[in-house]
């Protein structure tokens, strides 16, 4: 037999090719329906800003024995931190046509702006995807990573009834930094006000404290100087207050007089451009 | 609602469940055939018609992919990390299927499926103990699918791993290929429709009852908590890669470390269709 015969319970439809040939079922399923209309969205900023910043305050002073005398130093330098938090933001592209529920899509991604140091003095933030090719996007692109650091963009039809961008093609951008690092408090011997300094060997403390709020330090300048390095030599006899008895000096502290100061030069933020296209669609779903 | 399958003499040729069975069913303005005049108002009552467009695979292949061993990490912020574990560093691109012949003029989409889970912007393709894993995009030349790569890597290497991926590379639609509402060829079997936009000699993402399908996400895949993030895959897994042993401190190490820097949120696998390409 030859022919063609329709089953709507399947659905398929059933190519009866004869002279003994497997009959051919077709589609046997739903097969994906695309709006004919090209979506083509160029340029598209995918910002992220930079995260609140504060200042981290390190203090260290010593006392040590060398060649029979006694000498000690103060020095203090300032760096820069960011502060814990998460940050979102969802950009409408266009409308999603009504009956549709998804966009097949592809993205091309080019970053425009990165941060301007490293992060926690130690390298740039990586870039974690191919830039200028179309990406196949469904869902979410991670696009920079460092430790405690994470950026990401998602590209999807929102079908959920909740959302405020309910029926809509969004861009959505994440940032999340994680909480500060541990180790802020005093060093050492710490703060004291007078030391018991052996004979022979090294006394030595500090501090490293928070400028307002704990946060990653992710930059400090050289050790060039001022304003925000500060570093005194002292000798025995300014320090020498009596038998075994030593001054430690402090006045570089930040709560002291003449503590150092920063400016902050660091940006973290970042940017790119993403062009987005490709068609709206349905996947129906069979029962 | 009946399943029917109508051409219309202006040319619209559809295959649908009827709304109702109101008016002449040769009327494509009669109500039982609003899904025919209008698809688009129509999509979730429609299995093909002569307007729509649909994602035929150009080519469709298995491709194993030998992922080299990515090696260990360095001892990362000098004594300022709890254990080591650092982003990145293993970039490298594997080429999927050569397009070459095909002579494109453009980037087709290309879908890659791993097991269930289609390949999206990062999917962990292969993970060990400790947040050691490996990470996928794929993208498209017109001569090339491309495979992309990266790790979150520790202080033991990663294992090379062998992955078997499905590959289809999806035509650009171009409309009408002929003019004809349907054609059927007994001496090849072959049956096209809605003027050659669907032969069936030719494979099409779709979804199906059975089969060996793979799953397209609908929304966002990954989220992000203490500086860390959650993958989710289609097939409705979750996959967490900075150990909770992750704490760091202010360097040159002194101190307590901090909080564990390893995802805490509540982020779920969002809905996804099983599709298959046949």
């Amino acid at each position: 037999m030859k022919g063609m015969t329709f089953d709507p319970s399947v659905p398929a439809m059933t190519l009866h090719r004869g002279g003994g040939q497997t009959p051919l079922v077709f589609p046997g399923s739903f097969p994906g329906l695309l709006l004919p209309d090209q979506v083509t969205i160029t340029g598209q900023a995918v910002a992220f800003p930079d995260f609140a910043s504060d200042t981290i305050w390190h203090h260290e002073w010593r006392i040590t024995s060398g060649g029979g005398s006694f000498h000690g130093h103060q020095l203090a330098r300032v760096g820069v931190t960011r502060l814990p938090g998460d940050w979102s933001e969802t950009t409408v592209l266009m409308d999603a046509p009504a009956g549709t529920n998804v966009f097949f899509g592809q993205v091309r991604l080019q970053q425009t702006s990165a941060a301007s140091h490293n992060w926690l003095n130690n390298s740039p933030i990586a870039r974690r995807q191919p830039e200028n090719v179309w990406i196949t996007a469904f869902g979410s692109l991670l696009l920079e990573q460092h430790l405690g650091l994470s950026r990401l963009m998602s590209v999807y039809l929102d079908d959920d009834p909740l959302s405020a961008t309910y029926r809509k093609l969004v861009l959505a951008r994440e940032q999340s930094l994680g909480p500060a690092p541990g180790g802020y408090g005093l060093l050492g011997l710490g703060e004291p006000d007078t030391v018991n300094h052996p004979s022979g060997g090294d006394s030595q403390g500090g501090e490293r404290i928070v400028g307002t709020t704990a946060g990653w330090p992710v930059y400090y300048p050289g050790d060039t100087g001022a304003p925000h390095y500060k570093f005194q030599l002292y000798t025995h006899d300014q320090l020498h207050l009596g038998a075994g008895i030593y001054q430690v000096p402090k006045t570089f502290r930040k709560t002291a007089s003449s503590p150092p100061s920063i400016v902050d030069p660091t940006d973290y933020s970042s940017g790119w451009l993403a062009d987005v296209r490709g068609q709206f669609g349905r996947l129906n779903i069979p029962e | 609602m009946a399943l029917v399958s109508r051409r219309f003499p202006n040319g619209v040729h559809a295959i649908y469940l009827e709304p109702n069975t109101v008016g002449d069913w040769r009327d494509i303005d009669a109500p039982r055939n609003a899904p025919a005049k209008a698809p688009e108002e129509h999509l979730s009552a429609i299995l093909a018609h002569s307007h729509l467009d649909y994602l035929e695979a150009l080519v469709a292949a298995t491709v194993t992919v030998n992922h080299a061993a990515i090696s260990a990490a360095g001892a990362g912020l000098p004594d300022g990390q709890g254990l080591v574990f650092q982003w990145g560093g293993a970039e490298t691109t594997h080429t999927l299927l050569d397009l070459t012949s095909l002579g494109l003029d453009y980037e087709p989409l290309v879908l890659a499926a791993l097991g269930e889970n289609i390949v999206t912007g990062g999917l962990p393709i292969q993970t060990d103990t400790g947040g050691r894993a490996r990470y996928a995009s794929i993208y498209a030349t017109p001569t090339a699918v491309v495979l992309w790569e990266t790790a979150s890597r520790t202080s033991a290497p990663l294992a090379a791993v062998s992955l078997d991926y499905e590959v289809f590379a999806i035509r650009r639609p171009s409309g009408d290929r002929n003019n004809l509402a349907k054609a059927f060829d007994p001496a090849t079997g072959e049956y096209q429709f809605g003027r050659g936009r669907i032969s069936s000699l030719r494979q099409y993402v779709q979804t199906a009852v059975g089969g060996s399908p793979f799953f397209l996400p609908l929304g966002r895949t990954i989220d992000l908590d203490r500086g860390s993030p959650r993958f989710a895959r289609g097939d409705g897994t979750t996959y967490d890669p900075v150990p909770a042993g992750l704490v760091v401190r202010v360097e040159p190490g002194t101190g307590a470390y901090g909080p564990s820097l390893a995802y805490a949120g509540s982020f779920t696998a969002p809905d996804a269709v099983e599709v298959q390409v046949r």
